[in-house]
């Protein structure tokens, strides 16, 4: 059983731009920081190939904000398990590799990353769809963080753009609002902490 | 000149039992290719989940499926209770796992049942079937429910063994280990279930672990893996039990690694009340989790469950992720079915126990004055005045005195 400081320095010394807070243990499970598509896909490489993780999970795709996340799970004989990370490079450019030439079972996985996120997966082999249905509309990626289910139709299949931009500018705006009220109220508070001080001050 | 043959099976067929399309390209009777189109079912629980609590959530991911649901609730929970910090009760530990071999009993019987029914074996059927409904009394006296349990809540579990049930559940267990002896005793030398089912649907050793299959279907290929050994949870740990392995690598394999595993699970829940400590069933659990990232793993009736908690800190979930161990096992069973004949395909669909939807049946908890409550008898009496008044007189079929079994 390796353990994983040896684990780690073996990644290191392969992929020297990847520093040691780039790891984070967890029991019997390892976390690697996401890295780009390019990197990523040597990284795996290393890490099915060499490093025996040759059992894979499963993918996990995270809407991160200003980019997307795929966790691959993967683990080895001796169970444990080595969780690695590819990111894309923006919100638009939403490229990504594939781990299908290594894993035939991640097909539907990377198929639901292209359905339901949006991402880019490159290197699938032709087929249908997974999982949205086949007159699901283009650009409606449900579970990214700004699609909101309240806003599509489910008959038309058609998404509110208008009402969505609206409910998002008057959610910004009550934020704002609160911002402030609470900002005020801060200052306010101190005022009359220091107009508390100055009488007292005063008194004496 | 041969002609390749397409046939699609399903979405909608009458030998399906849940929608999915499976394309066989055949070969005169043999399968040369076979392609799997899923997402029929696709239900948005995992959108739906980002905008509950935990509390809400909980619900929902117990209603992925109607057979394993304690397993997805309880591989849920062990992720959310290890970000918040919270170690549960002992007793609640063992009543969940309790709770998870019984679903265990009722899934392998559930399996069985559906086997025998593919290869026209319907007495097997009917009477794994009974069997079940032992099972299925049990839980309903447990908890209320006979799927869709509800015991589980977030630090521990909601409702506590009572001394009665603990007596229950070893009738119960008596009986039905004594109903599978039979079972194993005829997978182990039937000769008719022997030759219908040995070399269909085969699966190498290599093949299993390439395409990633999981559960009984994996063990039946020779490897030992079990995540209640592999990745142990709860009181997995302490339990004695043999992880069971069979090397035939087909369908015939399946089955006696199902049977065979019954029996453990009732030794396991032996060794739960033998061993079951007093106390608390729940602990205090914060209402907000906070921010961090977990994977949690436990082995359901149909092989390893996988869920991914993102928790920011609030009370609500920032993203949850679940692989049913179904999803692991399709790839494995479309190489499963090429080089097989057409008519082995629903043996072989069925012996990777895809996940069919269980319904929930009504049971009367209280006979309140007012409330109405038909039994057998009455159904029966309606039956005969239904058809009398067609002019049919079925009055006069005698009925099998009721079976006590």
């Amino acid at each position: 059983m390796l353990d994983f400081h040896t684990l780690k320095n073996s990644i290191i010394e392969r992929f020297p731009n990847l520093s040691d807070e780039y790891f984070r243990e967890d029991g019997t499970r390892l976390w690697v920081k996401a890295v780009l598509p390019q990197e990523f896909i040597t990284l795996f490489d290393f890490v099915v190939k060499e490093l025996r993780f040759d059992n894979f999970h499963m993918t996990v795709g995270l809407d991160s904000g200003d980019y997307f996340e795929i966790i691959y799970l993967l683990s080895n004989a001796e169970n444990q398990m080595l969780n690695l990370r590819q990111r894309t490079v923006s919100r638009d450019d939403t490229f990504a590799a594939s781990v299908y030439p290594y894993f035939e079972n991640a097909l539907f996985h990377e198929r639901e990353l292209i359905d339901l996120f949006g991402i880019d997966v490159q290197g699938l082999p032709a087929g249908h769809r997974y999982p949205l249905p086949d007159k699901w509309p283009d650009d409606n990626y449900p579970l990214r963080k700004d699609w909101k289910t309240e806003f599509f139709d489910k008959k038309t299949l058609t998404y509110d753009h208008e009402a969505a931009a609206e409910a998002e500018r008057l959610r910004l705006e009550e934020e704002a609002r609160k911002k402030a009220a609470r900002e005020a109220a801060i200052a306010a508070a101190k005022a009359k902490k220091a107009q508390q001080e100055k009488e007292a001050q005063a008194n004496e | 000149m041969s002609k390749n043959l397409v046939i699609p099976i399903g979405p909608q067929h009458p030998s399906l039992k849940e929608p999915a399309c499976f394309t066989i390209t055949l070969e005169g009777e043999k399968v040369i290719e076979a392609d799997i189109g899923i997402g029929y079912n696709h239900r948005g629980i995992e959108k739906s989940c980002e905008s509950r609590n935990y509390y809400q959530a909980l619900y929902i991911i117990e209603r992925v499926c109607g057979i394993c649901s304690h397993s997805h609730s309880t591989c849920y929970l062990s992720g959310v209770e290890k970000l918040a910090g919270v170690e549960i009760p002992r007793r609640a530990a063992f009543i969940r796992t309790i709770f998870g071999e019984l679903e265990r009993l009722h899934s392998h019987l559930l399996w069985l049942g559906v086997a025998g029914h593919e290869i026209g074996f319907d007495t097997l059927f009917m009477y794994t079937w009974r069997d079940r409904e032992l099972v299925l009394d049990i839980l309903a006296m447990l908890c209320g429910n006979r799927v869709n349990y509800g015991i589980n809540t977030l630090g521990g579990v909601r409702r506590d063994l009572e001394p009665q049930h603990i007596d229950d559940i070893r009738r119960m267990c008596a009986k039905i280990e004594e109903r599978n002896n039979y079972y194993v005793n005829l997978a182990l030398s039937d000769a008719t279930l022997a030759a219908r089912l040995s070399g269909v649907g085969m699966l190498s050793k290599e093949d299993a672990l390439k395409y990633g299959a999981v559960g009984p279907v994996l063990r039946a290929s020779g490897v030992k893996s079990d995540t209640r050994r592999n990745d142990p949870y709860l009181i997995y740990p302490e339990i004695p039990f043999d992880v069971i392995t069979y090397d035939s690598c087909d369908v015939f394999g399946r089955v006696v690694v199902r049977v065979l595993e019954i029996n453990e699970s009732i030794k396991i829940i032996r060794y739960c009340l033998d061993n079951m400590p007093d106390g608390d069933i729940i602990a205090k659990m914060p209402r907000k989790i906070p921010a961090g990232e977990v994977v949690s793993r436990y082995e359901a009736p149909r092989g390893e469950d996988v869920h991914f908690i993102k928790a920011n800190g609030t009370d609500i979930p920032e993203r949850v992720k679940v692989r049913a161990p179904s999803e692991a096992n399709w790839h494995s069973m479309a190489h499963m079915l090429k080089g097989d004949y057409l008519a082995d395909t629903p043996i072989i669909i069925a012996a990777i126990d895809p996940c069919y939807s269980c319904t929930d049946r009504a049971i009367t908890l209280n006979n309140a004055a007012g409330s109405k409550r038909t039994d057998w008898e009455a159904i029966r009496k309606h039956g005969i005045e239904f058809y009398r008044n067609k002019g049919v007189d079925v009055s006069r079929i005698l009925l099998p005195e009721k079976i006590n079994y």
